[in-house]
């Protein structure tokens, strides 16, 4: 016997409008491309057109074997627009002693972070300038130059500024109790 | 309309009285219609500064409160026709202004003067974002020194959140003085250079003034130091002046003073 094994995630939904479902399923369909979708109850043939069309995999009324149920939150039309919105934020003025910035999602500062502000962000940092402020990430990596001042907390773990020794290093998350720094780049970059 | 500055810094005690007189004094010399306005409620002292304490009769929030008219409460200088001064009052507290007010005032001051300066209260203080709240342009004076500009920092970020100007969407300009450079410790490592503090606050530089003994006791007697032609830090400040009148003139780094023998002398006896 040869077998495989595979873990999939499936995106469970009952349909009352098909207009709303189809225009969902359209705007996240990045999303949703590699989902298996599971729809309870009936579905009209509009449905299965569209998702025939689309290329999408689903199934209908179907007990699920037990498994982990994640976060269901995104479900709702209205808040997945919200989610989008907060993904990403471009800082391109300095950021000044005494400003924090709370963020849902990844941030991207071109200019300097400096001493006595503070960013908390959910998603991912990329640092460019000079960090003198602090950071707080539970994003899967942060991208920040060497750095004496900075307070870096990542995942809860305060990282040794010892450790950021080049241009540029890299933070990153592989699981809790595995944290990697590695290098991006060992000198200034040249701009031709 | 006059152009509406600001003169701010993070913490008290760097220099924004003194810049705020000898500014305000060039730019009247330079023929301009200035009027200086103390918003350093409960401390004022660019009166003195200006040698006008005595002829203080009535305050800025008397003008606000319309117990006085702006007429009777500005006060000409002696030393040029073209320079103002509104004083602060000294008895109410800092919780006396109010929004609507200060844009009155300063609305009837730009209709009759070029340059309105207003000198503010440290940035920790309340009454520093009331003096931000309608400035154009912001002077930000900051001393060579750790603390000074990570609070000057702060001040800036202040005023880039709470001004009326961007919150209308414009940028307000921001230029920088540094004030009491000792250059013999700048060139030996122990005070931070210009260009760090540039880097540091990103923002444009106006002007770079020495350490003076001398403008201690111009503020003491009242006569800025701008006046005193032999004075580095004076040529400073006229220098500063002339920028924002729209001259060209080039930044200055104060130097090392060589003394020659007659200066050694000098120094001694003095
Ligand atoms: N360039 C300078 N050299 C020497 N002393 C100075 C200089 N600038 C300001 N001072 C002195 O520093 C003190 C504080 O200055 P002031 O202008 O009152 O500061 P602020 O208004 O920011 O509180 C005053 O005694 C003043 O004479
Ligand atoms: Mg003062």
């Amino acid at each position: 016997m040869k077998s495989n094994q595979y873990s999939m995630k499936v995106f469970e939904t009952t349909i009352d409008d098909d207009n709303k479902f189809i225009s969902f399923m359209s705007t996240n369909h990045e999303l949703f491309k590699n989902h298996l979708i599971l729809i309870q109850g009936n579905i009209s043939k509009k449905i299965s057109d569209y998702l025939n069309d689309q290329s999408l995999k689903y199934i209908n009324n179907f007990e699920l074997p037990r498994v982990k149920k994640i976060e269901t939150k995104y479900i709702k039309p209205q808040e997945v627009k919200e989610i989008k919105k907060d993904h990403f934020k471009i800082l391109t003025a300095p950021l000044r002693s005494g400003q924090i910035v709370k963020y849902n999602g990844d941030v991207l500062i071109f200019d300097r972070i400096n001493s006595g502000s503070k960013i908390i962000t959910t998603g991912n940092i990329i640092a460019l300038n000079i960090v003198n402020g602090d950071i707080d990430s539970t994003g899967d990596f942060i991208i920040i130059p060497n750095t004496n001042q900075s307070n870096i907390v990542f995942h809860g773990i305060k990282i040794d500024n010892g450790l950021l020794k080049n241009k540029l290093n890299k933070i990153e998350y592989i699981s809790i109790d595995n944290i990697t720094i590695s290098t991006i780049s060992k000198k200034e970059f040249i701009w031709v | 309309m006059g152009m509406i500055i600001a003169i701010i810094s993070g913490k008290g005690g760097v220099g924004k009285t003194t810049a705020t007189a000898n500014i305000g004094l060039g730019i009247a010399l330079n023929n301009r219609r200035c009027v200086v306005v103390d918003f350093d409620i409960g401390q004022r002292n660019l009166d003195m500064t200006l040698g006008l304490e005595n002829r203080v009769v009535y305050d800025m929030i008397q003008v606000m409160d319309e117990e006085a008219s702006l007429r009777q409460a500005l006060i000409k200088s002696k030393i040029s026709d073209n320079l103002y001064f509104l004083a602060a009052s000294q008895t109410r507290d800092k919780t006396a202004l109010d929004s609507l007010k200060i844009k009155q005032l300063i609305e009837d001051l730009s209709s009759e003067f070029e340059y309105i300066l207003l000198d503010a209260p440290a940035g920790i203080e309340s009454g520093y974002e009331h003096t931000i709240e309608f400035a154009d342009t912001a002077i930000v004076v900051v001393n060579p020194e750790v603390s000074s500009i990570r609070d000057s920092d702060r001040a800036i970020g202040v005023l880039d959140s709470k001004s009326q100007k961007v919150k209308d969407g414009f940028d307000v300009d921001k230029y920088l003085i540094i004030n009491r450079i000792v250059p013999e410790m700048v060139e030996s490592g122990e005070m931070l250079s210009s260009d760090d503090i540039l880097e540091i606050l990103s923002i444009k530089l106006l002007g770079k003034v020495a350490e003076d003994k001398g403008v201690i006791d111009a503020s003491n007697q009242g006569v800025p130091i701008i006046l005193n032609p032999k004075s580095m830090a004076g040529a400073a400040y006229r220098r500063i002046a002339d920028r924002l009148c729209g001259d060209n003139v080039p930044i200055e780094e104060p130097k090392v003073q060589k003394r020659g023998l007659v200066g050694r002398l000098k120094g001694m006896f003095s």
